[in-house]
């Protein structure tokens, strides 16, 4: 009977055979699907009558078309695309948020110097002038809305790391699982193809998330590590959990440990690194470029006046945390340095000036200290502190006014014996940039505009020699000589004596403390980051205030030119760029960067294509193929089934035998 | 290596989609005019395409600012030359009243015309732009510059003072680029250009070797003080001497000659330098002797030695003031002193060597009087209102000529600066509008897609297109399925 036996096995064979193939042909287009073989043996042979007799055929096993090297490089693969797409699609988001043109800061900056320089012809047009803070205003929201638009992508990166971290825990759980349940089979022999698919399939998406390291353990069974920390042993599973560290950085742990994970890759590793790294680093180039244009403005803005001139009362829009603390740790945005500040008085009656150094060591003063100083070394002029907020106010007595626009001080120091009976006047307006002193000593005696050959020798605080001046016969009496950039000075009829002199400070940098700035006294904006920049609240109420000048003559565009003159200024970079070079810079860095994440993208895609060709290559179904194998099997089936009938019929034919 | 349908199928779609996205990009950059889209389209490209474009709308503002002032440079041009006219008129005024072919009694009609150019200088000094500001007032543009700050006594201008600045108003026409357009009123109708004092008068005093700083006009008052005779002759000073003499002068410039025709001192003859002999009493205390040039001494005679003839040596001493006798020095006779008016602190130098009567000194101070003081000079002169000779006058009325063409002259330069100015923004426009015609050109370059390329790429990208769906449709369409039966 082991004809009939052989003959069933066959069928047998054939049929399962067939079902494995129609198994493959059913899943040609499941995703993660490995083509799974039929592996057929004879069976083993039976002695009779001292012949080894075949016994037919068996299914020993279907095997899976796996090829392990090619799917552990779609694993890194996947990780690695999974880092470039999220980078890629953030950084996509940045470029067209940095690069609108006409709402971006650099763009309304520029429009901004556009409206001062057309001021320049339209010095006493208020309607210009409104032009150049509303300008201006908007300068300062384009920056805020900016930096709300990276707080903003920050707060979504937040959100995608949650989602992504959502996500991963259920792999996680579900990969145990399967480890389970693959084990048990495995246990019993069966040969657990679908669920190593499936499993696989859970794994990449696993390491599209995070880089991941596979150890092979008992029974199929896999071990899945992370940064060197376990995510899945057998069939336990780790969650992991979003945390924050001392300084604000996202970091991911494994529930129950202190210890972050140093991912580095995968969708979760690129949002990390985009939310800790890259989106603060071009955040910090805005606040550093809002922080660059605020000082550079409110650094002339403070040392002008506008048509109005002086100033009776001033009110601080920047205050410290701590009024007695010193200024350098008093919380202030713009810290002031060591440095002077020189306040102009002017006598409104009479019209006449002085210029009051007063120094600033931030180190050794608080804002109340800062106060006392001013209030004591000014004459007709007070300053006090606004304890509740932590502002300076500043006030001049009535018939006073105060502007920190330096320029020449109309009182010299005179070295006058008796022998001199002229007196000099200053006057011109300084052009000069730095701090000097000019002293003019009378190299000999004589009387002004009369003596042939008296001369009087200008030198600089330097001791270097400024210029000689001829105050002699030809000199005549009162009229201004000049001395250097743009100061004169005039010598009233009288006697000089050899030797004597006179000495007057001319001052180009009425803060260079940078007080104004820090304390936010008649600035140009308030706030200290891109995120708070704001038009100073007394100049957009009051647009004559304005500094386009140095001497509050409505035609002087002195300072309105230092204004424009910021825009070439290289400011930013230790002195290399200009606001919008810097700008530019950025958005050239952030496009520079899309194109290589774009192109990395390209070559990710290619090299996953060729990954999943080759895998495909080894382990896909091919219709066509299967269709032949169905054929063979149907043949395999057909001939089974005809050696049976065969065999009946031989077994008929000797039951005929009577 | 097998092939399967899924690879098929995922080859075509990559391929159709890599076609297709392609095509859109072709498609945008056609649609757009623009090769640059993204900075990541060409990165180090589209700084320079930002710049440029900054660039770009910043010389559309200088653009503008250049044509704004323009129209200040060529407004201050036109009121200049207005002022030009006004003085020419002026001068056409002074010439015709110096020449003196006109009745002495017209002369108030000129002085009124001279008025009546006054007021037009001064309207055109005060000229302002449709914006308000003041054309020659310097940085000070929203204050009138010229005000009338006195009058006399039939209210008209007696004094204008300038109240603008002595600094330009500038206006930025370039990168670091900026040109004066309001200009100072000093430079244009205050010109100075001080030359020597002209002392009219008879009192020998001159220029001194040192410089003025009085402007305009003035007044030296020589005054006598006292005269003291050498020798024993007998005469002394009469008791009108002080305040009668006019004499002055070192010992010996001035003498008198005495004969005592009687020999007893009773009566005779008396001359000063070597004028008309006088006759002498011995009663005479305070007799006048005049000189042949006008000098005159006041004698006391009463005790002339008797029998004397022959000539005394006089010494005169004086003093001097700018400001009517309120402050005064003694005269030294020296090549330079320095007289100084109490009031206003300016001072005059004095040759007083030469200085042999007292008497009043006219003052012109040459190349200091702005274009208004000029004009009411005139004015004042025509009428006479100083009382002048009829030459003085006629002297004077000249110098108020020379010093309109001075004046005119400074016009002319700050004509010529403006001019030069306005010309400079034109060629600066023109070269501003080719620079920006330049940078747009390079510009374009830089970010304008190439039409003729970008089509035939686009064409070409949509035939692979169409390929890759034909392919599609026909990827599937043959099985081994197909040839089973």
């Amino acid at each position: 009977m082991a004809m009939y036996s052989i003959g069933v096995s066959a069928l047998q064979a054939a049929q399962r055979a067939l079902e494995v193939t129609g198994h493959n042909i059913a899943n040609a287009n499941t995703p993660g699907y490995h083509r799974q073989v039929p592996k057929l043996a004879s069976q083993s042979a039976m002695q009779l009558g001292g012949q080894s007799i075949g016994r037919g055929v068996e299914l020993i096993d279907i095997q899976r078309a796996v090829n392990a090297q090619l799917e552990s490089s779609l694993t890194q693969q996947v990780t690695e695309n999974g880092a470039t797409g999220v980078r890629l699609s953030t950084m996509f988001r940045l470029e067209s948020r940095w690069s609108t043109e006409g709402a971006s800061p650099a763009g309304r900056l520029e429009i901004l110097f556009n409206d001062l320089e057309q001021l320049s012809t339209r010095l006493n047009d208020g309607a210009s002038r409104k032009v150049v803070l509303s300008t201006a205003a908007s300068t300062a929201r384009e920056f805020n809305s900016l930096a709300t638009d990276m707080y903003q992508m920050r707060e979504d990166l937040d959100r995608s790391l949650i989602e992504v971290v959502n996500e991963i825990n259920p792999l996680v759980k579900q990969i145990a699982t399967f480890n389970v349940e693959i084990a048990r089979l495995t246990s019993q022999g069966i040969s657990p193809n679908d669920l190593l698919d499936q499993r696989n399939q859970l794994v990449n998406e696993l390491a599209e998330r995070l880089p991941i390291e596979i150890q092979n353990g008992n029974q199929g069974q896999i071990t899945i590590l992370a940064a060197g920390t376990p995510l899945v042993i057998a069939g336990s599973p780790q969650e992991v959990v979003m945390g924050a560290s001392d300084s604000g950085a996202t970091e991911i742990l494994v529930a129950g440990s202190d210890s972050p994970l140093q991912i580095t890759g995968g969708r979760l590793g690129g949002l990390l690194d985009l939310r800790n790294t890259q989106l603060g680093a071009y955040h910090v180039r805005l606040d550093e470029l809002a922080r660059a244009v605020s000082r550079a403005f409110d650094g002339v803005q403070s040392t002008g006046v506008g048509v109005d001139g002086g100033f009776g009362q001033l009110n601080g829009q920047r205050g410290v945390k701590d009024v007695t603390a010193k200024l350098d740790v008093a919380g202030l945005g713009f810290p002031p340095q060591a440095g002077s500040l020189f306040v102009t008085m002017t006598n409104t009656a009479t019209g006449a000036k002085t210029i009051t150094e007063v120094a600033i060591n931030p180190a050794t003063q608080s804002l109340q200290d800062v106060a006392a100083a001013l209030s004591s070394a000014v004459p007709n002029f007070s300053a006090f502190v606004n304890t509740q907020v932590g502002t300076l106010s500043l006030n001049a007595a009535p018939g006073y006014k105060f502007d920190f626009t330096g320029g020449v001080d109309p009182n010299s120091t005179t070295t006058f014996t008796a022998g001199t009976t002229t007196t000099a006047t200053m006057g011109g307006v300084y052009t000069g940039a730095a701090n000097d002193v000019y002293n003019v000593t009378f190299l000999s005696s004589g009387t002004v505009g009369v003596t042939p050959g008296l001369q009087a020798r200008v030198t600089n605080q330097a001791g270097e020699i400024v210029t000689t001046l001829d105050i002699g016969q030809g000199y005549e009496a009162g009229q201004p000589l000049l001395i250097a950039n743009g100061v004169t000075v005039s010598l009233a009829v009288g006697a000089v004596a050899s030797g004597d002199s006179f000495a007057t400070k001319v001052v180009g940098q009425p803060d260079t403390a940078g007080l104004l700035t820090a304390l936010g006294l008649n600035t140009f904006f308030s706030g200290d980051d891109a995120a708070t920049l704001k038009l100073n609240a007394d100049l957009a109420g009051n647009p004559n205030r304005l500094a386009t000048s140095r001497t509050g003559q409505p035609g002087d565009a002195s300072n309105l030119q230092r204004l424009i003159a910021l825009r070439d200024s290289p400011i930013l970079n230790d002195g290399q760029l200009t606001f919008s070079k810097a700008y530019n810079l950025t958005v050239a860095d952030i496009g520079t960067e899309v194109r290589a994440l774009s192109q990395l993208h390209d070559t990710n895609q290619l090299l996953t294509d060729r990954i999943q060709s080759e895998i495909q290559s080894d382990s896909g179904v091919d219709p066509n193929e299967e269709m032949v194998e169905v054929l063979k099997y149907q043949r395999m089936f057909q001939m089974a089934a005809k050696y049976i009938n065969t065999v009946n019929d031989t077994f008929e034919d000797l039951l005929r035998l009577q | 290596m097998r092939v399967t349908s899924e690879m098929q199928t995922q080859q075509t779609l990559r391929n159709l989609q890599m076609h297709y996205a392609r095509m859109t990009k072709l498609q945008d950059q056609l649609a757009s005019g623009k090769r640059i889209q993204r900075p990541s389209d060409a990165p180090a490209d589209m700084v320079q395409v930002l710049q440029n474009r900054a660039e770009d709308l910043r010389l559309d503002t200088h653009l503008s600012t250049i044509r704004d002032a323009g129209v200040v440079l060529q407004t201050s041009v036109d009121a200049m030359t207005e002022a030009r006219e006004v003085l020419t008129h002026a001068r056409d005024v002074a010439i015709d009243v110096n020449s003196g072919s006109h009745d002495p009694v017209t002369d108030d009609a000129f002085a009124h015309e001279i008025d009546v150019t006054l007021d037009r200088m001064l309207r055109v000094a005060n000229r302002q732009l449709p914006d308000g500001r003041y054309l020659f007032g310097g940085t000070a543009s929203g204050t009138v510059p010229f005000d009338v700050t006195s009058s006399d006594s039939a209210s008209r201008p007696a004094t204008v003072t300038y109240r603008g600045s002595d600094q330009d108003s500038e206006a930025v026409v370039g990168k670091a680029l900026s040109v004066g357009t309001l200009i100072s009123g000093s430079r244009v109708f205050q010109a100075r250009d001080r030359q020597a004092t002209v002392f009219t008068g008879a009192t020998g005093a001159r220029p001194g070797s040192g410089t003025d700083n009085a402007t305009v006009r003035g007044t030296l008052l020589v005054k006598h003080t006292l005269t003291t005779m050498a020798g024993a002759s007998g005469v002394s000073t009469g008791s009108s001497s002080a305040t009668g003499d006019t004499i002055i002068g070192p010992g010996g410039v001035h003498s008198l000659t005495i004969n005592d025709t009687s020999g007893t001192g009773a009566g005779g003859t008396v001359s000063l330098n070597g004028g008309p002999p006088f006759t002498f009493t011995n009663a005479d205390t305070d007799l006048k002797v005049t000189g042949p040039n006008g000098e005159v001494i006041h004698l006391n005679t009463t005790a002339i030695v008797p029998g004397f003839s022959g000539n005394v040596a006089l010494t005169a001493t004086g003093t001097l003031s700018v400001d009517g006798g309120a402050t005064t020095i003694p005269i030294d006779f020296s090549a330079n002193q320095v007289v100084t008016d109490g009031t206003s602190g300016a001072m005059t130098n004095v040759d007083s060597s030469l200085i042999r009567q007292a008497g009043p000194e006219q003052l012109d101070y040459r190349g200091t009087s702005d274009v208004f003081q000029i004009l009411i000079a005139l004015r004042d002169t025509i009428r006479n209102v100083q009382g002048l000779s009829a030459a003085d006058r006629s002297e004077a009325l000249g110098r108020g000529i020379a010093d309109l063409d001075r004046i005119n002259q400074g016009i002319v330069e700050a004509m010529g600066s403006q001019s030069v100015q306005a010309e400079y923004l034109v060629k600066l426009q023109d070269r501003t509008a080719d620079v920006q015609l330049e940078l747009q050109k390079t510009n374009d370059n830089l970010e304008s897609v190439d039409l003729a390329g970008t089509i035939t790429a686009l064409q070409q990208q949509e035939n692979l297109y169409q390929m890759s769906l034909q392919l599609a449709a026909r990827m599937n369409s043959l099985s081994l399925a197909d040839f089973l039966t």
